[in-house]
This record gives structure tokens, sequence and C-alpha cells, in this order.
């Protein structure tokens, strides 16, 4: 590492957003720096060995699409993969992957060493430097001042944490690790809002002492889906099971027998838990009239004897966890290796952010990941990747890239996060994005690759097989347009068997896929017409006729949003002026400091007549302007 | 100005580049011989020439028909202003019609059909300001008038939204929500331990809620009264004459009037008509201090009726010859926003005359021989016709009504087809759009609120 040029863009941190971020920028050519604080843990899955899942998967794809890494490597890395929601529509088809550990971590530092322009060095760091509230560079725990145009800081693994097993209380970063306190400290003297989180995880047991063979076996899906679209089919390594244990009456009378003893129902942990991931206790008090909850046990590896029993994070002490593990279908002598525990942590008011990630008190400083308040390798990819890209545009002098809503996942957790703040633990569902139907893991390339492509971050390769794969769409709707269906048709019987009225006159293929009855492979199996070599191109041209109606419906609602949305709210703008305003909405546009009129409009208590007051109020801004 | 950018060639500012086309009664409701229909946006001048049967010529008054599915409507005065040179600066038409509420809701509802939609308070006005058509002395005002009228609106949607029709559109939203927590908790989180569901259990719960839904909207429909009364609250201490006052007005004894305090301990509440404006007055228990829980219960319905009032009036008899501020405070409460009057009862009876020292009006009246009552008439109906920017109860019903036709459209849309695995994200989101309509009458319910609903009904966490 050369200290003496200074960097284009700097990242903090070497997890899942430091990754992402810092691929993203050199992709689009920057001279960027990794700095971690152990080279070894770059791309360490620090929780459940598993990526993507309903509404994660999504992010994953949008992240492909713009040719970042975390589809590429899971497909590397998966020894499980399956399609959640198969039978359902594909708007919330989901792509879900039981990772190796290893074999993740070593795909990812394989891709971040060989990536031009992108520098890795191993440091702690301990400070910013920072010259009229703009981020110049980084300081290293050895002391050395690094310069750079632009900072990432991705330190999100459990800022200032707090390990709870039982009433036992330690300082800690994730197990193993040490809490990233300097940075933390540093941190908190500048003026960001900080709040805390909590979190929790199970116990690992040892596979070799669990009787598998007494529990219900998980397969993956065959053939093995793939979540990058540039997976050619030889990537996947050896695949293997889950398994399906589940608890007993007696881990609920063990539990419940010793609530006392969990710092949570103790009031020792103060952190707000996440509702959607809650400790074995919290289900146990919370649905006591359920006999019974399931504990999925997922191999962290092919290499590694160690399974996650995912469903069962807990802080009772250890001799606690040792019954309730032992209380398990077929863990009657179950062997732990670690213990569960919970944590809380620090997270920055995501609030104090701009759709772009970058800091709205600090110029060129960006945030990304677990430190903004969310959880989960996806969120905190898809973050990275934006704000990676974003820091590379700033240090280029171009202009930012922002998601909107109607765009992608990625739009929606950041808007969500810097209009709403979060008070737990933010992860991504695919009941948060409402234009849900539009946004699908099939169409991610659509919503992005071209956008991606002209911000630099899409390679040739992958930008000619998505310009090919769009031809091929075109090419067969066009063709399904024209070709006719006759009530005349020899076939004809056989297809007006399945439809619900009998065909009455003379119809395009285009037109008959509308119906709800009929599917693409009914034509094909009934000689219509010859199906497409590509699967891939016949079913998205599919959901495009099923879809149709409803998505030209939400595009009707988008244009209109679209308008709030070009409205900027400048950021010298003095809520206690603007005559009408309510104190709460006032309170709320000052806390929320919005950077559009259609943010402020989703902020709660935010009314419409308030909306209506900041656009007089910015008309007459304009008046005053021009009259001056 | 920071990073806010002003196009200076540009005479439409950026936001404004969509305008959906907005009406509304120019006129107060009420008593008027004439009333005015306001369009304003691009769709204006399509949908009133549509209706008219003819085109118009810009700045041109031409009598016509307001014609709408071959039934004659109206007839009047159809002038169209073509934008920038509007009230708006956008396209603008006017009706000038007969007035007559069943006439103007008939009209709203038929240009509402043809791709209108009702306007907001004081959007007309904010248009105005946005398109430059009102300088930049006014930019209080308007954000005044804004004000003003939301206020008004949420007191009159409030009215609407309360009673019978109320418990029966959250009964429907409760329904709703139920259904969309185990369809979405199905979407998204298939891996979980929540029981297979029945998919002909949710077209049963589908079914119901549509019924329901549709029978609420045609009792709505009937029940978006022309003319709701206007509410105006009996107040005073025991005995002051609060029951002989409503007596005197109604010319039927309705509470019983003796001269021993607290005998109205129920509110009682009559409906008047005066001069074409309906009154609703509602006859409250006496306010003083009791221990009499009946009693108790009595004064804080009174309270309760104040706070939604259209008019308070305050009575005070030979007891006060002094009216402070503080006496009427103590008597109203300081929460409502309903205008005052002070009554002076019994003036055939009253030795002193009465000092006045509170900013309200002053009426002395005597139930008894009827002098003052034509004064107080009047005074109440200028009361209830002053403000003609104020949002009416008619039309936040009117607003209901509307609402709850387009989440009967997406209901419609969901019922469509046989509820199946395979196309249950559609069914979502026509539910999805069905709880935000409703959520305009009811309040806002957002996809955190619908998380929150389903980890409180199912364990999640894998």
């Amino acid at each position: 590492m050369d200290y003496t040029r200074c960097f284009d863009v700097i990242v903090v941190g070497g997890g899942h957003a430091g990754s992402e971020a810092a691929h993203a920028a050199a992709r689009m050519g920057c001279d960027t720096l990794l700095v971690t604080h152990s080279i070894e843990t770059l791309g360490q899955m620090s929780c459940n060995p598993a990526i993507g899942g309903i509404g994660k998967s999504h992010l994953v794809r949008e992240i492909d699409a713009c040719d970042g890494l975390m589809a590429k490597i899971t497909d590397h890395a998966g020894i499980q993969f399956r399609v959640l929601n198969q039978r359902k529509g594909p708007a919330v088809r989901a792509t879900r992957a039981q990772a190796d550990r290893v074999l993740y971590r070593q795909a990812m530092r394989h891709a971040i060493e060989t990536t031009p322009h992108l520098t890795i060095f191993q440091q702690p760091v301990s400070d910013l430097t920072i010259e009229h509230d703009r981020v110049t560079g980084v300081v290293l725990a050895m002391g050395l001042e690094l310069k750079a145009k632009t900072v990432v800081i991705t330190a999100g693994t459990f800022l200032a944490g707090q390990i709870h097993i039982g009433m036992n209380q330690q300082s800690g970063g994730r197990a193993g690790d040490p809490a990233s306190n300097e940075l933390s400290k540093s941190l908190r003297d500048l003026p960001f809002r900080i709040a805390r989180l909590k979190t929790g995880t199970p116990p690992r047991i040892d596979r070799r002492s669990v009787d598998l063979d007494s529990l219900p076996e998980q397969p993956g899906d065959f053939p093995t889906p793939y979540l990058s679209m540039m997976s050619q089919g030889t990537e996947h390594p050896t695949q293997i099971p889950c398994y399906l244990s589940r608890t007993t009456e007696k881990t609920r009378d063990i539990i419940l027998q010793n609530l006392h003893l969990s710092p949570m129902y103790a009031g020792v942990i103060e952190g707000v838990g996440p509702r959607y991931c809650p400790s074995i206790e919290d289900k146990m008090v919370r649905f006591s009239d359920k006999p019974t909850h399931q504990v999925f046990l997922e191999p962290e590896g092919l290499t590694s004897f160690e399974l996650y029993p995912n469903g069962v994070s807990t802080s009772l002490p250890y001799e606690i966890q040792f019954d309730i593990i032992r209380s398990m279908d077929g863990c009657s002598q179950a062997v732990i290796t670690r213990p569960g525990y919970a944590i809380e942590y620090d997270y920055f008011d995501p609030r104090d952010l701009q759709a772009t990630l970058e800091s709205k008190l600090i110029e060129n400083l960006y945030f990304a990941g677990q430190i903004n308040g969310t959880t989960g390798y996806e969120e905190a990819g898809a973050q990275g990747l934006l704000a990676g890209a974003n820091a590379a545009l700033r240090a280029q002098g171009k202009d930012s890239w922002t998601v909107g809503r109607d765009e992608g996942y990625l739009g929606v957790m950041v808007d969500d996060l810097i209009t709403l703040g979060t008070q737990e633990p933010y992860r991504m569902f695919t009941s948060r994005a409402e234009y849900r139907l539009a946004l699908r893991e099939d169409n991610a390339d659509t919503r992005f690759t071209e956008k991606a492509r002209s911000l630099g971050l899409v390679s040739d390769q992958r930008w000619k097989h998505f310009n090919d794969r769009q031809e091929q769409i075109t090419q067969e709707m066009h063709r399904l347009k024209s070709t006719w269906i006759r009530p005349s048709d020899p076939t004809i019987e056989q297809l007006n068997s399945i439809l619900t009225s009998p065909l009455s006159k003379e119809t395009s293929a285009h037109d008959l896929l509308k119906r709800p009855e009929i599917h693409y492979h009914d034509l094909v199996e009934r000689g219509e017409f010859l199906g497409h070599k590509d699967p891939s191109v016949s079913s998205q041209v599919e959901i495009l006729v099923k879809y149709s109606g409803y998505i030209d419906r939400q595009t009707d609602e988008i244009k209109k949003l679209k308008k709030n949305e070009q409205v900027k709210l400048p950021t010298t703008i003095d809520y206690q002026s603007i005559v009408g305003l309510s104190n709460e909405v006032r309170q709320k546009l000052i806390d929320h400091r919005p950077e559009t009129l259609a943010q402020a409009s989703r902020i709660s208590g935010v009314t419409p007549a308030a909306v209506s007051l900041l656009l007089v109020h910015l008309k007459k801004l304009d008046l005053m302007n021009m009259a001056s | 100005m920071g990073d806010y950018q002003v196009d200076r060639e540009c005479r439409y500012p950026a936001y404004m580049s969509i305008s959906d086309t907005i009406v509304a009664s120019a006129t107060a409701p009420g008593r008027g011989a004439i009333s005015i229909i306001r369009l304003s946006g691009d769709n204006s001048l399509r949908i009133a020439e549509a209706l008219a049967g003819k085109t118009f010529t810009p700045r041109l008054a031409t009598f016509g028909k307001l014609i709408s599915d071959g039934l004659l409507i109206d007839t009047g005065v159809w002038i169209y202003f073509k934008g920038p040179n509007s009230f708006t600066g956008e396209d603008v038409v006017e009706f000038q019609g007969h007035g007559g509420p069943v006439v103007i809701q008939t009209i709203l509802r038929t240009i509402i059909a043809q791709g209108a939609r009702l306007a907001n308070p004081g959007e007309f006005s904010q248009r105005a300001f946005l398109n430059n058509r009102i300088d930049l002395t006014q930019a209080e005002a308007i954000s005044d008038l804004i004000n003003a009228t939301s206020v008004s609106a949420v007191k009159a949607a409030n009215q609407s939204l309360s009673g019978e029709f109320a418990n029966r559109i959250h009964a429907i939203v409760a329904d709703l929500i139920h259904l969309r927590t185990q369809i979405e908790a199905h979407i998204d989180f298939p891996d979980e331990d929540i029981d297979p569901q029945n998919l002909r259990e949710f077209s049963d719960q589908l079914t119901n809620l549509h019924h329901h839904l549709q029978s609420l909207k045609l009792a709505a429909n009937e029940g978006a009264r022309l003319n709701r009364a206007s509410d105006v609250v009996l107040i005073g201490e025991p005995n002051v004459g609060k029951s002989s006052l409503l007596n005197a007005l109604a010319n039927e004894p309705l509470a019983i009037v003796t001269n021993i305090p607290g005998t109205t301990r129920d509110l009682i509440r009559h409906d008047l008509l005066l001069d074409g404006i309906e009154l609703r007055v509602t006859d409250t228990a006496g306010i003083r201090a009791t221990e009499d829980v009946i009693e108790t219960e009595g004064i804080q319905r009174a309270r309760n009726a104040i706070e939604t009032a259209d008019i308070a009036l305050c009575l005070f008899d030979e007891r006060h010859h002094t009216i402070t501020e503080s006496l009427v405070n103590r008597l109203i409460g300081d929460t409502t926003s309903a205008a005052i009057g002070i009554i002076r009862t019994k003036n055939d009876i009253q030795s002193q005359p009465t000092i006045n020292q509170t900013n309200y009006p002053l009426i002395e009246i005597s139930a008894v021989s009827g002098s003052g009552l034509n004064q107080l008439k009047d005074w109440l109906l200028n009361e209830l016709n002053l403000n003609s920017n104020a949002e009416t109860p008619f039309l936040a019903r009117e607003r209901h009504v509307i609402q709850l036709a387009i989440a009967l459209n997406y209901l419609h849309q969901a019922m469509s087809q046989p509820v199946n695995l395979e196309t249950i994200d559609l069914l979502a989101e026509d539910l999805r759009l069905t709880q935000n309509a409703l959520s305009e009458i009811t309040g806002s319910f957002t996809s955190d609120d619908l998380l929150g609903s389903i980890f409180s009904t199912f364990c999640i966490g894998k």
C-alpha cells in the first residue's frame, strides 16, 4: 500500500458491505483502498451461513445485475439451494442458499484480491480526518494518516458491542472478534445520532452428536438453482441437505422455568430486538399455546462438523442452553461447540443519510451496512454497492446515483431507512415493497443493468449477455403477438378443453396468455407454436404478459408520485418559518430533514395539507429568489 | 439557495407538470339559488364538453345543458377559461347551475365519474399560487387558507366518521387486515411453521369482506345527507334554561323542564330546520361538580359534544351579570374549535344589565316571551354560512363514499378469479390497494403496521 497517494475511495471494513463497496468503486476505475482489521475475515459470514430468501434474494439479484459479487460468490460457495414460494407468483419467488463459510470467504477474498485498482491493507482504523465538515482521509491505529477523496464506513460488525450470556456480560464484536471501539469512540465525537439495537444467535452444535437419521431431511432443489444470471452451470460445489428438528414440551418447561435468568426478561438488555427473529425465550412466552417450534439444522460447510440450529437464538446461561438443545428432537446427545448469546450494539441513525448513503452532516463520507441499522448480508451488500458507487462518482466529479422505490428493493430499503429510520434491525421483506409485482428476482437485470453500465459498473461480458437476452425477449414477445390462433384450427378442441370459455374469435397467442387459466407450456404442448429454446426467455415473456394489467396500473401510480420525488427540499429550509404547519409536523421535518417532497410525505404524521404548505413555501422561495 | 433549482424558462414549475383535474363547488353550501361548479386541470375541457355535448370558446359564456348517460341533470351557463389565463393558471371550466344540494351532488359525482377528483381544501388557490396567478404578497394568505380549510376538513371528516358508519368501517378494516396478515405471512414466511392455509378460507373471507363493504357503501350513499345538520350545543350551569331554549327553538317539549338543577342527565338532541339549514341542537347536562354518577357521566358527554360541535352556545342567567373569559372557559374547556356565542337567558326577569367582557357575541333572550329568539336564529344562520371555504360534513362524507367505491373496485378485481397459489401475489396487490383506499378514511396503515400484525399473529423466527 502506497501511503503517499491520495486514494479516490477508502473503504473501512471488509465485511459484506465493505467488499461490495470497494469492488464497485474499483470496477468504476477508481483508485480504491479497502482497510480491514483482518484480511483473513474478508467476506466472513458472522451469523447464519445462508444467502438469499424472500426479499433478500431480490437484493442479491440487484447486486448481481450491477455486476456485484454476492450472487456469483454464493453460486461458488452454496451447498444447498432452494427456490422458496416456487408455486406462488413470480414476484414472490426467491432463491435461498446455504453457504459453506470457508468456500465463501475464499471466493470473496480471491475476488477482492484479483480486482484491478483495488488495494487491501490490514490495520484497524481509529479515526477520520475532517476539514470543514468534509472528510479528507482516515487515521490508522498505528498512527499513519491516509488521504482520500471519499470514505465509505462499513464498520458494522457490532460497534461498541456488549455480549450477554445469562447474567454474564462482556464487551465484544461478533463472538471471537474485538468490538470496533476506537473508531466507535471517534465517530461518537461527530454530530451523528447514535442508538442501540439488539440481536441474538443460537448455540452451534456438532453434527456427529445429532441423530440425523431420525430427523426429516430437507434436500435442495434439483436442478440446483443459481443466484447469478451469469453463472454457467459448473459453479456449484457438492450439495448437502439440511435437517428439521423441533422443540418439545420439555424445551418449553425448561425455558419457562428459567426465564428469570434471561438478561432480556430480567431487564438487563435495553436494546430493541427484531420482531421477526425472536429469541426462543420470546417465542415460548408469546406463543405459549404452541406445543412445538421447528428448528432447522443447517450445515455450516462441507468441511465443518458444526450445525447452525436456526430458530433457537437465546441469551440464557450456558447450562440452560445445554438443556434446551438436548430436549430437542434428535438432539438428546448433542454437543454444543459455541454458546448462543445476545448482543447489543450501536448504530447510526440512518435518517442522517442522503439517498446516496452520503452523510447529511459530513461531505464525501458514506455509510453502508449494519452501522445503518440493518441486519443481513444481503442488506449490507446492497448498501455497499450503492455507497461504493456513489463514493466513486463523487471522486470522479460525476452526478450521484439514487434508486427509487419503484426501481428496486435497494431503493425501498434506502428510502425506508433514510425517511423513517428504524427501531429494530432492519430486514427486507417483500411486503415492504409497494411495487412488489414489478420488482422481481427475474427482472433485476431489466431494472438495473443499463443504469449500472452507464455508471461504469458493468463488464463488457455481462453487457453483451444482457443485450442478447433483452433482444430475445423482444423478439419472443413480437412472435407471440403475431401468432394467431383461430376457432377453425384443427387443434382447437384440445385448447378449448382447458379454457374457461371457448375461443370465439381469432386471438393472438399474446392475448391468449393473458387468460389466467392458460400458460405458455399449455400452448406449446398443444402444438400452437414451438417453445423458445431458452426457458428463461419464455418465462420472462409469460410473466410480462400475465402481469401487464397490474404493472400498467402501478406505472400510473408511480408517475403521480414522481412529481413529488422531483421537488427537492433545500437543506437550508427553515421549518420554523413555514406558516400553518403544526408543531408536531414541524418537529418531524426537523428530525428527518427529508430531501424531497415525496420523502416528506412518507413520514408518518406529515399530512397532505402539510405537503401543500411546503409546496407553497417553496414557491414563495422561488418568487423571492427571482425578485432579488 | 442550496440544491433547489428553479427553471426560469418554464412557466409551470416541474412539480406541476402533471396536473390531475380537480372539481368542487365554488359556492357556499346551503341557501344560494345559483351554484357554481369549478373544474381545473388538463382534462377540464374534455370533461365539460362531453357533459355539455358542445364545444366551448374561451371566455364565452354558453348557455347549455349538463347531460350524463342521456339524462338531463341541470341547465345553466358554461364558461371556459383557457390556461394560463384562468384563476388557477390551468384550463378551467365553470358551470353555473341551479342551487340545491341534490343537483350539486349529482353534478359532482358525474364529473368525478369522468375522471376528475374532488379538490382538496384550498387546492384551487394553491394551484393559482403555484402557477404565478397570485403574487408573493398573498403567500401567507394561501398558507392560512390551506391550514384553516384542512383543519375544518379534518373536523368534518371526524364528524362523518362517527357512530354506526365508523363502527362498520372499522370492522371492515379489521377483517381486511386479518386477511392480509394471513396472505402476506404466507408470502413472506413460507418456511415458517404457519399452518397450511386453506385457500378456500381466504376465498370465504374475501366474499364476506366484499359483502360488508358493498352494503356499507350503499348505506353511506343514502346516509350522505345532503345538508348534514350542523351541530349546535347548549351548555351552561344547571337550571340556566338550556332545555327551555331548546323547547322554544323546537316548539315542542323535548327535555324535562323543571327548576330542579341537574334535571337533564343525558344528551337530548333535536333536529331543526332554520331557513333551509338543518341544525342538530344538543341539550347537555348542566356543568357543575357532582358526585352523582349518572350526572357525572352526563357532564362527560356534554364535554364530548362540545369537542365536535360547530357552534357552542353558552347560557347564563341572573346568577351572572358580568360574563368573563374564565367563566366561559369553565363551561366549554379550551379544546373546542366551535364558534361560540353567549346567551343571557330569562331576560324577562333580569333586573341588572349584562356586562360582556369577552370577545364573543352576546344575545339576550327569553324562552318564555320569545324575545331575542329571532336575533339568535339570524346569528346562527350567519355563523354557519360565514365561512364558505370551510369543508362541510356533507363533502367529507362524499369523500368517504368515493373512497368506498374505489376500495370496492379493487375488491371486485381481487374476486375476478378464484383464489389460488399461483396468483396470490396479485390478490395481495388488490388487497393492498383496497386498504390504501380505506386508509383515506380511517387513517394510514403502513407496510410496517402489516409486518407488526404478522409478527404478533404468527410465531416467526426461523
